[in-house]
């Protein structure tokens, strides 16, 4: 494994039909260089495409081989953002070529998959970071303030999660009889808005698609694990999530080592729902006070005559969090450190979200495995 | 015009018969500290008793016996038959049965109901709502005005929840629980998720109320209504305050709901729904479990 001595390091983009802004955050760090993309040959002309016009994009190469590209390119990073239930196998693959890996959300769909990825990346000893916002500016503030003692001991968090963002027709609107649209079709089609954070063949569910962010949040200012939760599920919004019958509405109460509580409401409410991306908001409470926290903050609100209505009118800014997330991750590669979100708690969060699942479909609370 | 009688031991009786020259069609007759004593001067030239201190079910049964309105504070000392027993009576004497000091008609608020009974929300999904004091009464495990958070979770979905699961922590180490999370879930999928501390150090509390719904929702947050006061070092977030508005709402809504000869907008039953719900949640923290409906005691 060559770990770049605090040089650069090349970077191998291992599908990117999902999220271009994983790798394009990855490149945002001066250490980290985007040399190839590569896939695999099997996959389909939808996927080839988007690799292909990423690598048109960057001026670099699309190999359709991985193993073959990881080789020829001196890879040391492998920057995964496949469909979702291909993540865990491509980033596998990645650490037993002793490549380490910065790979898309979710983890998997399977938690299985997830257990051979903290296997792999533990036998292979390559760092692996799950992509996060952890390093927004306003996590970063919360987690001082709370590791100054500024609330004294916390106790409580609470995440609200409303990703003001539509996902196709809303419930109700496919009439009788009209066919079912595919889940992947419609992830395909989403492609051109954003709102494809759940491509792949299997449906998945706002806890899936998106948990990662608020539990990852927790874990972060917390570093508390779940131990049980409750949760209520539901399919409000949207008619390709009724259909596919997977939430985009989610309540989950979570018990937490340190006796820690909390809860998580999460939802893929619709554009129409929010000015801007969403409603996301930390509460924090302490033995000795509370913090409230806008996720979405610092930002500064953009008017104009004619402004589209799809344009946000409030822009983050102050946003470092792709760099700051590179720079963890060549500080835990130089120091043979841990990353932010690492595959273990990449896999805790997982098994959080599995228990939600099923809690939602049981209506009992469920242990975290 | 409404002929009010306010029966108080309190200032707040003071303070509330000060608001009612802004009330349309409506005077204060009598100002009395106890029932008893309203009885006793007679209550001929009185439409309505707003009953603030020591509201038992049988001082409001004479009250509502004799013939006339009955405004009482929302308030978690009643059982529920005896709520339901005083609803019947209302009924029978038909007087105006409505209960005070829930949070509906803070003005917060009261932009969210008009949006939500016009369909601009679609159909209601979640109800969030955080409440954080500094102190707070707890009754029997659960915080005494935990009432006001349950009405405006149920005035949203209309119903009883189907299910309950509820948490409570002594942060502090005293006896009686100072935090509580509540998830509650309605028929249709409709959810609320609430939590309550009373941890916070002495000063202004928070509130946040946010209603998501199939086509848009509201979000009541003090958090976005707070103004700056610089006076060194990191400025100071003030909350702007509505004054008594809230108050003068509720005893407007009382007297038209008189005028009118309707229901009033937080009536007897709403009362009962609250009180059924809160029997759910201590149901829940008992059994450390989840509850549904029909399988304990509520229904």
């Amino acid at each position: 494994m060559t770990t770049g001595s605090k040089g650069k390091f090349r970077c191998a983009v291992v599908s990117v039909v999902k999220h271009g802004y994983v790798p394009r955050g990855v490149a945002a760090h001066p250490r980290f260089e985007l040399v190839v993309v590569t896939d695999d040959a099997d996959q389909p002309d939808w996927v080839h495409e988007r690799n292909q016009a990423f690598a048109d994009e960057f001026d670099i190469p699309y190999v359709k081989d991985v193993q073959q590209a990881l080789q020829d390119y001196d890879v040391q990073v492998a920057v995964v953002s496949s469909e979702a239930e291909r993540h865990c196998d491509l980033s596998i693959r990645a650490a037993e070529a002793g490549v380490h890996v910065v790979q898309d959300k979710p983890m998997s769909t399977s938690i299985s998959e997830c257990d051979r990825l903290v296997a792999a990346v533990e036998a292979s000893g390559v760092k692996f970071l799950m992509w996060n916002r952890n390093f927004l500016p306003a996590l970063v503030h919360a987690r001082n303030a709370i590791e100054e003692g500024q609330i004294g001991q916390p106790y409580a968090i609470h995440v609200d999660f409303y990703f003001a963002k539509d996902s196709g027709p809303p419930k109700g609107s496919r009439a009788e009889g009209e066919p079912v649209t595919s889940w992947l079709d419609h992830q395909i089609a989403a492609h051109v808005t954003g709102a494809d954070g759940g491509v792949g063949q299997e449906p998945m569910g706002e806890l899936k698609i998106e948990g990662i962010y608020p539990l990852g949040y927790i874990q972060y200012l917390l570093g508390a694990k779940v131990n049980r939760v409750f949760a209520r599920t539901t399919a409000h919004f949207h008619q390709v999530n009724a259909d596919h019958d997977v939430e985009d509405l989610a309540t989950v109460t979570l018990e937490m080592e340190q006796d820690i509580l909390g809860t998580l409401c999460i939802g893929r409410i619709g554009a129409a729902s929010h000015p801007d991306i969403g409603e996301i908001k930390i509460h924090v409470l302490g033995s000795e006070g509370a913090l409230v926290v806008s996720e979405a903050r610092p930002e500064v609100a953009v008017y104009y005559r004619g402004q589209p209505t799809e344009e946000f009118r409030h822009r983050r800014v102050g946003m470092d969090n792709d760099y700051l997330l590179m720079e963890n991750f060549a500080q835990a590669i130089d120091h043979d450190g841990t990353t932010v979100l690492d595959a273990q708690v990449g896999r805790e969060i997982s098994g959080t979200v599995q228990a939600a699942i099923e809690s939602g479909q049981t209506g009992k609370p469920v242990d975290v495995v | 015009m409404v002929r009010l009688a306010i029966v108080a031991d309190t200032p707040q009786g003071d303070s509330l018969a000060a608001l009612v020259p802004r009330i349309a069609g409506a005077e204060v007759v009598l100002r009395e500290a106890t029932l008893e004593q309203l009885v006793a001067g007679g209550m001929a030239d009185v439409d309505a008793v707003v009953l603030l201190s020591k509201e038992s079910p049988d001082v409001c049964q004479q009250v509502v016996d004799a013939g006339k309105h009955l405004l009482v504070s929302l308030n978690s000392q009643f059982s529920t038959e005896a709520i339901q027993a005083l609803s019947d009576q209302c009924q029978q004497q038909k007087v105006c049965l409505m209960v005070a000091g829930s949070d509906r008609l803070r003005p917060a608020l009261q932009a969210t109901w008009p949006s939500l009974a016009a369909g601009e929300l679609g159909d209601p999904g979640l109800v969030r709502l955080h409440r954080w004091s500094s102190t707070g009464a707890n009754g029997a495990g659960l915080p005494g005005d935990l009432l006001r958070d349950l009405d405006l979770v149920l005035n949203v979905f209309k119903s009883l929840p189907s299910e309950v699961y509820a948490i409570t922590r002594s942060v502090a180490g005293a006896e009686e629980p100072d935090y509580i999370q509540i998830h509650l879930g309605f028929d249709g999928g409709g959810m609320a998720v609430i939590d309550r501390a009373a941890t916070l150090p002495l000063g202004d509390g928070y509130f946040s109320f946010s209603v998501i719904g199939s086509a848009g929702a509201v979000y009541a947050d003090d958090h976005l209504n707070k103004q700056l006061v610089f006076r060194g070092q990191h400025p100071v977030a003030v909350g702007t305050e509505s004054g008594d508005l809230a108050a003068v709402a509720d005893l407007q809504e009382f007297c038209q709901a008189i005028e009118q000869q309707r229901v009033a907008r937080m009536s007897g039953a709403d009362w009962l729904a609250a009180v059924k719900t809160a029997e759910m949640i201590r149901e829940s923290i008992g059994a450390c479990s989840a509850v549904r409906s029909g399988e304990g005691g509520a229904s």
